[in-house]
């Protein structure tokens, strides 16, 4: 049996790509190949998961290896993997427009557009070039590669029925109608776009209601002072930033939020999204990118950003309870499509495609 | 309409997207009725007092000119004086280990340092043609709009003379 190995940047705790990374490897372990996962940074709290990227030489002697790529951003191991022998499946976790951050973040737009330069010069490399949605799929098509195909992305689920920090819940399940919206703290992520519909919502509908904003906001400090001012400024006084929190801690952000917004310009597949189908968070999204598809027919989609018909809308989700329930459940039968069977079978025919010639 | 949102906003959003401004798949909810109830409550507020227009109007305001993002020349070339600049100092050095973490950084820092002698003088020389070189597509985009302008001018003219 062949052996399949992971290579990526960084393996990040908290992160969307690094927790499909360590997904994968146990589903290409149960399917049967060997696998490890490479990153050139591995967090201290990941070391269980990955090896170094120096120790792939050990590794890369076997003739039979099918290498996996995780490509999200620019990353100077792109040349490293160039001279891997055996056949490659970049896995494409989609770039974000350089020009969304040109104004506000400069340095983040060069790496961005370092990250698009760098993925055309190697559409020659891989067997195949994976996306993680459609729209994805139709971009490495744009950018020149030749065999794509889908991977879905998909959660690991049983995880997520662990029992939430209990002390957030007992401290904000108090009566108050709780927001949410889980990301970065990128400018493209539209934060000021979900702090501008709960202002309406607190102002006119319902003051008795919370923001919770949970994300990293490493490296965009100014971004963030900038959502502070803004709050400020139009007088709200729930809005919560709480930073990068552990498992337990976002599992109870979850359990206490009545409605979940997502105001982003920009994203290739959204994972936050697949975490509220599962857990039950009625979901309003702006309907961007591949958004729509990761949807499907669940949730609310934003077509035009109505501020004030957002916040209605959102209203309705809290007290019509009929409404709800009906969403609720659509989203649950939604994420039913993202499941470990449709992720084996697509992979298992990459992988069996890759290892024959063209 | 253009409560929250400025005009010149709302006509480029409504001209591009039809239609209601939320969008419900499921066959199941009408969303017809959805949009009644939404309207007919905002509509409810407006009547009330409280309902304050110039503290809904900051709502409109591009925090992050995003939408002043576009594929133009001039975008790009804002990128582009990111991108051709090469920064001396590189990356940050840091360590995710916990106590050997801080010799590895004096470690690098050192290793840098000892680099950078041979290195920085054709970086510098490398940022110096990457700033000519934007500033020549800046002043060739800048005569381009000129020239546009021109054109258009003498287009202007051309069809007054030939309506005469």
């Amino acid at each position: 049996m062949a052996v399949v190995h992971q290579i990526l940047p960084n393996l990040e705790y908290g992160d969307a790509i690094s927790n499909y990374a360590i997904l994968l490897r146990r589903v290409l372990r149960t399917m049967g190949y060997g696998s490890q996962v490479f990153a050139r940074f591995v967090h201290p709290r990941m070391h269980r998961y990955a090896k170094p990227l120096k120790a792939i030489r050990r590794y890369a002697e076997r003739d039979d290896t099918i290498w996996i790529y995780h490509y999200s951003i620019g990353s100077e191991i792109t040349r490293m993997v160039r001279d891997l022998a055996g056949p490659l499946i970049l896995i494409y976790h989609n770039i974000t427009p350089p020009l969304l951050t040109v104004h506000t973040d400069g340095h983040m737009a060069s790496r961005f557009y370092a990250g698009w330069e760098d993925l055309k010069t190697i559409t020659d490399l891989p067997r195949f070039a994976v996306g993680s949605s459609e729209y994805n799929r139709s971009q490495l098509l744009q950018i020149g590669f030749r065999n794509t195909e889908i991977l879905p992305i998909i959660l690991n689920y049983p995880v997520f029925d662990r029992a939430p920090k209990r002390s957030i819940v007992n401290q904000y399940r108090d009566g108050m109608v709780n927001f949410l919206t889980v990301s970065r703290i990128y400018p493209h992520k539209k934060i000021d776009d979900v702090i501008k519909v709960f202002h309406y919502y607190h102002e006119y509908i319902n003051p008795r209601s919370r923001l919770f904003v949970v994300g990293d906001a490493k490296g965009m400090e100014d971004y963030q002072a900038q959502l502070f001012q803004f709050c400020q400024n139009l007088n709200i006084p729930n809005v919560y930033f709480t930073g990068k929190v552990r498992f337990r801690d976002l599992l109870a952000y979850y359990r206490i939020a009545d409605i979940y917004l997502c105001m982003s310009e920009h994203e290739g597949f959204c994972v936050p999204l697949l975490e509220c189908m599962y857990l039950g968070v009625p979901i309003i999204t702006h309907k961007c990118t591949a958004i729509g598809e990761t949807m499907g027919d669940a949730g609310i989609l934003v077509r035009r950003k109505r501020f004030d018909e957002i916040a209605e809308m959102a209203h309705l989700l809290v007290t019509d309870e009929d409404l709800r329930t009906r969403v609720i459940n659509k989203q649950k039968d939604r994420v039913l499509v993202f499941q470990e069977d449709y992720l084996v079978t697509q992979l298992n025919r990459i992988l069996v495609n890759s290892q024959s010639s063209f | 309409m253009a409560d929250l949102v400025p005009a010149t906003a709302v006509d480029a959003a409504e001209a591009s997207v039809g239609g209601e401004s939320l969008e419900i798949r499921d066959a199941a909810i009408n969303i017809e009725e959805v949009m009644t109830r939404i309207r007919g409550s905002i509509e409810e507020k407006k009547k009330s007092r409280a309902y304050r227009q110039d503290a809904l109007l900051a709502q409109g305001i591009d925090l992050l000119q995003l939408s002043e993002s576009s594929k133009s020349i001039a975008d790009h070339l804002t990128l582009l004086k990111y991108a051709a600049r090469i920064d001396l100092e590189g990356e940050q050095i840091t360590s995710h280990r916990p106590f050997m973490g801080f010799a590895i950084k004096c470690a690098k820092r050192l290793t840098r340092l000892w680099i950078r002698k041979y290195t920085d003088s054709i970086f510098t020389k490398q940022n110096h043609f990457n700033a000519e070189m934007i500033s020549v597509l800046s002043e060739l985009n800048h005569r381009l709009e000129e020239l546009k302008a021109e054109s258009a001018r003498l287009r202007e003219l051309l069809e007054t003379f030939s309506r005469r």
